[in-house]
C-alpha cells in the first residue's frame, strides 16, 4: 500500500488535538445553551441555537487545522478553491443579513442562526488565507 | 523549545530543501518545517530517520544546547 507522507506522526497529533478541542467546545456551547434556557433567557430559537453550537464547533477545529498545518485530506488546489467559496458566501450571507437589517422584517433572535453561519464561513476563509500569504512570505525570507 | 538550527545547516551543507528532505525522510514539507522551527518535537524515529538521511548523529542534530532559546 501506497503511505500518503502528508499523513505523518505530527499530522495524526494535530488532528486528534484539533477535533478533542472541536468535541469540547460542542459540548460546552450545548451546555451554555441548556443554562440560559434553564434560567429563562431567551436568545434564540432552538434551530438557530442548534447553528450556533454547531458552527462553534466547526469553527475551532478547522481554524486549528489551518493554523498547525493538519492534514485536512483536501488537496492543496482544492481548499483554496473552498477557501474562496467560503469567503464568498460569507461576505453574501453578512451582506443578505445588513440589507435585511435595515429594513424591518429583522430579528435577531430568529436569525442569529444564519449570522453565525456567516461569520463562521467569512473567518474560516479569511483565517485560511492569511496562513497562505504568511507562509508564502515566510518561504520566501528563507528561500 | 527553540528553533533547530543543526538541521537546517546539515540540509544546507546536503544542498537540500525543507521539501527534498521532507520527501526522502517521508514527512510532509509542513512537519520538516515545525522541526525546524522548533515547534515540534519529532519521534526518535523520525529523529533517528532524519539523522541517517543527513549523515549526521542524534547527538549532533537533537543534543541539548543546540537549540537556539
Amino acid at each position: 500500500m501506497k503511505r500518503n507522507k502528508a499523513y505523518d506522526e505530527r499530522q495524526t497529533l494535530e488532528r486528534g488535538k484539533a477535533f478533542r478541542n472541536a468535541y469540547l467546545t460542542l459540548a460546552a456551547a450545548v451546555l451554555v445553551c441548556f443554562f440560559l434556557r434553564d434560567a429563562g433567557v431567551h436568545w434564540a430559537d432552538d434551530f438557530s441555537q442548534t447553528i450556533v453550537c454547531l458552527w462553534s464547533s466547526i469553527l475551532v477545529c478547522t481554524v486549528q487545522l489551518i493554523v498547525r498545518d493538519a492534514y485536512d485530506g483536501i488537496r492543496e488546489g482544492n481548499m483554496r478553491i473552498i477557501a474562496v467559496i467560503f469567503l464568498v458566501c460569507g461576505v453574501f450571507m453578512l451582506g443578505c443579513e445588513i440589507v435585511r437589517a435595515s429594513g424591518t422584517r429583522f430579528s435577531l433572535y430568529e436569525q442569529i442562526g444564519v449570522i453565525s453561519s456567516g461569520l463562521g464561513t467569512l473567518t474560516i476563509g479569511i483565517v485560511y488565507w492569511a496562513k497562505f500569504f504568511r507562509d508564502k512570505n515566510r518561504e520566501q525570507s528563507e528561500a | 523549545m527553540g528553533r533547530n538550527i543543526p538541521i537546517k545547516v546539515a540540509r544546507a551543507e546536503h544542498d537540500m530543501t525543507q521539501k527534498q528532505l521532507a520527501e526522502a525522510v517521508g514527512v510532509s514539507r509542513q512537519t520538516m518545517n515545525a522541526i525546524e522551527q522548533g515547534e515540534y518535537n519529532p519521534t526518535i524515529r523520525l529523529c533517528r530517520t532524519i539523522c541517517k538521511v543527513l549523515g549526521k548523529s542524534l547527538d549532533e542534530l537533537f543534543g541539548e544546547g543546540d537549540d537556539e532559546a
